[in-house]
């Protein structure tokens, strides 16, 4: 009798047990997990689709994710309710560079590397001389939406949760689940443990301007402009292995100024609020299984500042990994006949 | 400045300043006002108006920086820096933190058809906005299936519910005047003012006799869709526009010689048919208010002086569905024209 336990609750942990639940209704799967939507890591980020501080991951995978999310995220789009946006993305450079064309061009709607004409109008529009930059649509969620509508999709299919924290992978807690999927994100820093899993600090700021209508990132200064359904999130920092979750006020200047230097109209926007996260970040993602102490792992972490964009993908990659374990399970149910 | 200030040029300013109005307080005549403050700083500048704001057709309009394809001045040359100028005074406005106050946002769109190519294209703003292209294969399912052609651009909008009274505010705070008023003739204002500018928008068909104005009226469904980051375009005139606050316009329709100002339930039914076959997910969505404007269409636009009963009129009227985004650089051409007028000693009709 197969058990599984999702360990975490952010958009990695939710959408691997959706789409585990879902296609083996009669499979027991748990999601313990200590933070739910909307206290998860996910839930307070820019909700942007774009591979973004994923270390080394191999092209071909982001692609192969992302490809798969930001398709998914589309017919969310189209279908409406889901508090999903279509927008341009921006993406700038001050500085003289060759740029390539990403892998996952191909998966997205509109890439471009842009040309000379459409940087000088840029540059006259946000007053900052840029000389290089890439455009595509893309699409922005509101993290609680989609979460808390990943977690419906997961009850409604009878799935159970559990509030708890998991300290490690041995956990007795664990005792009883002969799969475990590993989503704990930061967590599994100390859980595995995987000391290859640093926090990558992000401090934000939101705030009401609903005339700001497409994704601007400055590549470096680190700023970014982020518009979604409710408000329009201001980016921001990458700082590793930084564990502070609390405002700084440096930080606060320097996402403010930044974006009010791209977009002065920010200066009359209403401000609601400062958020900081702590991105799992890691050398690359880690997706892969693991036999262990008579269990079998799935781990699915370190997607960096990522995850949003994704994880439909790696939970369909978590999902087939999950689907060779039970065809050999049953393979050796077989076999005993 | 992208433009030249000819007035401040040639006009030399002495103790008698002038007195100018403007007549119509639509986005034409807030324009002229604007500009033309700034130009005559001394000058003693009203606004004589039966309209305003919310009563205005500028207001009913989506706003988007697209002209129609047979929008036309007398010349091409003139068409096109009426569009250029335009372009500029907006882009002058958009980069710094007046932009949302103004009114203005940047706007990208895609714009896709069933039926053919051209109707796609642009020719006006093609190589004067950032990005014009045709869309890739995957791009033409971004709504759904049955789309066969597009076109992929970015412009900008001005909103004239924050135009409007963004420009009202300045022009009175530096000393300009606003009247409630109707104008019927131009005689009775010959004692009172020393240059009239015209920019009634279809009030000149019974102001100047004009039989080549023609209303064409246009129905729009103001809907509350804040996921809606872009405009989109389908054929039959379907448009969906997102605003400044999260309220979309959709539309539309463009009937010729209607004087329809009330809304009409049929015309309602068919641009949500259209505008939900375009985006479905727009059904989804609330319906806040229904508007009708009569769109003041001549060919060509009438921008062009006249002594009219021995007063010293310019015209500038007829720009049909595209007075909000051409109202800057028809009113640049109108303020020369005035301030040469002004210099000009004619008294008798030209």
């Amino acid at each position: 009798m197969t058990k599984v336990a999702v360990l975490g609750a952010g958009i990695n942990g939710l959408s691997c047990a959706v789409k585990i639940k879902e296609k083996y209704p009669y499979v027991d799967v748990v999601i313990i997990a200590n933070d739910f939507t909307p206290n998860t890591t996910g839930d307070g980020s820019g909700g942007l689709w774009y591979p973004y501080l994923c270390g080394s991951t191999p092209q071909q995978l982001l692609s192969k994710w992302g490809g798969e999310t930001y398709k998914y995220l589309h017919k969310l789009w189209l279908k409406g309710g889901y508090d999903v946006s279509l927008m341009p993305m921006l993406e700038l450079y001050r500085h003289e560079r060759e740029l390539s064309v990403d892998e996952w061009a191909s998966s997205v709607f509109g890439y471009r590397i842009l040309d000379k004409r459409q940087l000088d109008y840029l540059s006259g529009l946000y007053s900052v001389k840029y000389v290089a930059g890439r455009t595509f649509t893309t699409l922005v969620v509101y993290p609680p939406t989609i979460l808390s509508e990943m977690y419906r999709r997961f009850k409604q299919a009878n799935g159970i949760t559990i509030q708890s924290n998991i300290d490690s992978l041995r956990d007795v807690k664990l005792s009883d689940y002969n799969v475990v999927i590993n989503c704990m994100g930061l967590g599994s820093r100390d859980a595995v443990p995987d000391h290859k899993v640093i926090p990558i600090r992000g401090q934000i700021s939101r705030i009401q301007a609903p005339w700001i209508n497409h994704t601007v990132v400055d590549e470096e200064t680190g700023n970014y402009i982020i518009p979604n359904v409710y408000n329009c999130v201001l980016g921001g920092t990458h700082q590793q292995n930084n564990y502070n979750r609390d405002i700084d006020d440096v930080d606060t200047d320097f996402v403010l100024n930044g974006c009010m230097e791209l977009m002065p109209g920010i200066k009359h926007a209403k401000l609601i609020t400062h958020w900081v996260g702590l991105r799992p970040g890691r050398d690359k993602i880690r997706l892969e299984s693991e036999e262990r102490d008579g269990k079998f792992y799935i781990h699915n972490y370190g997607h960096g500042g990522s995850g949003l964009t994704l994880f439909w993908g790696c939970a369909s990659d978590v999902l087939e990994i999950f689907d060779s374990y039970m065809n050999r399970f049953k393979q050796k149910e077989k076999s005993k006949l | 400045m992208l433009y030249d200030n000819l007035c401040l040029q040639n006009i030399k300013m002495d103790d008698k300043s002038s007195k100018i109005a403007i007549i119509g307080a639509g986005v034409v005549g807030m324009t002229v006002a604007k500009i033309l403050q700034q130009d005559l700083r001394n000058a003693n500048i009203s606004i004589l108006a039966d309209a305003f704001t919310q009563d205005t057709v500028s207001c009913v309009a989506a706003g988007i920086f697209r002209p129609g394809t047979s929008f036309r001045g007398p010349t091409k040359e003139v068409t096109k820096k009426w569009i250029d100028e335009s372009w500029y005074f907006w882009q002058d406005i958009l980069k710094t933190s007046e932009a949302q106050n103004a009114g203005l946002m940047t706007l990208s769109s895609y714009i896709f058809s069933k039926e053919n190519y051209h109707v796609t294209r642009n020719h006006l703003i093609e190589k004067l906005v950032p990005i014009y292209r045709p869309v890739d294969e995957d791009e033409l399912k971004l709504c759904g299936e049955g789309w066969k052609y597009g076109s992929y651009f970015s412009t900008i909008k001005i909103g004239c519910e924050k135009y409007l009274p963004w420009v009202e505010k300045s022009f009175t705070e530096n000393g300009g005047k606003i009247v409630r008023q109707r104008i019927d003739n131009f005689a009775s204002l010959r004692s009172e003012f020393d240059l009239v500018f015209n920019c009634t928008g279809m009030g000149a068909k019974a102001l100047c006799n004009d039989y080549d104005l023609v209303p064409l009226r246009g129905q729009v469904i103001k809907v509350r869709v804040p996921s809606l980051k872009m405009a989109f375009y389908g054929d039959y005139d379907t448009y969906v526009i997102p605003g400044l606050d999260g309220v979309a316009t959709l539309g539309g329709v463009r009937q010729y010689d209607s004087y329809n100002r009330e809304v009409c339930k049929h015309d309602t039914a068919a641009i949500l048919e259209r505008c939900y076959e375009l985006l479905p997910f727009l059904k989804k969505s609330e319906i806040v208010a229904e508007k009708v404007g009569l769109r003041p269409h001549r060919v060509p636009v009438r921008v062009e002086p006249e002594i009219i009963d021995g007063v010293k009129v310019v015209h500038c009227y007829g720009h049909g569905g595209y007075g909000v985004m051409c109202a800057p650089g028809t009113a640049l051409d109108a303020v020369k024209m005035g301030c040469d007028l002004l210099k000009s000693n004619m008294r008798s009709k030209i």
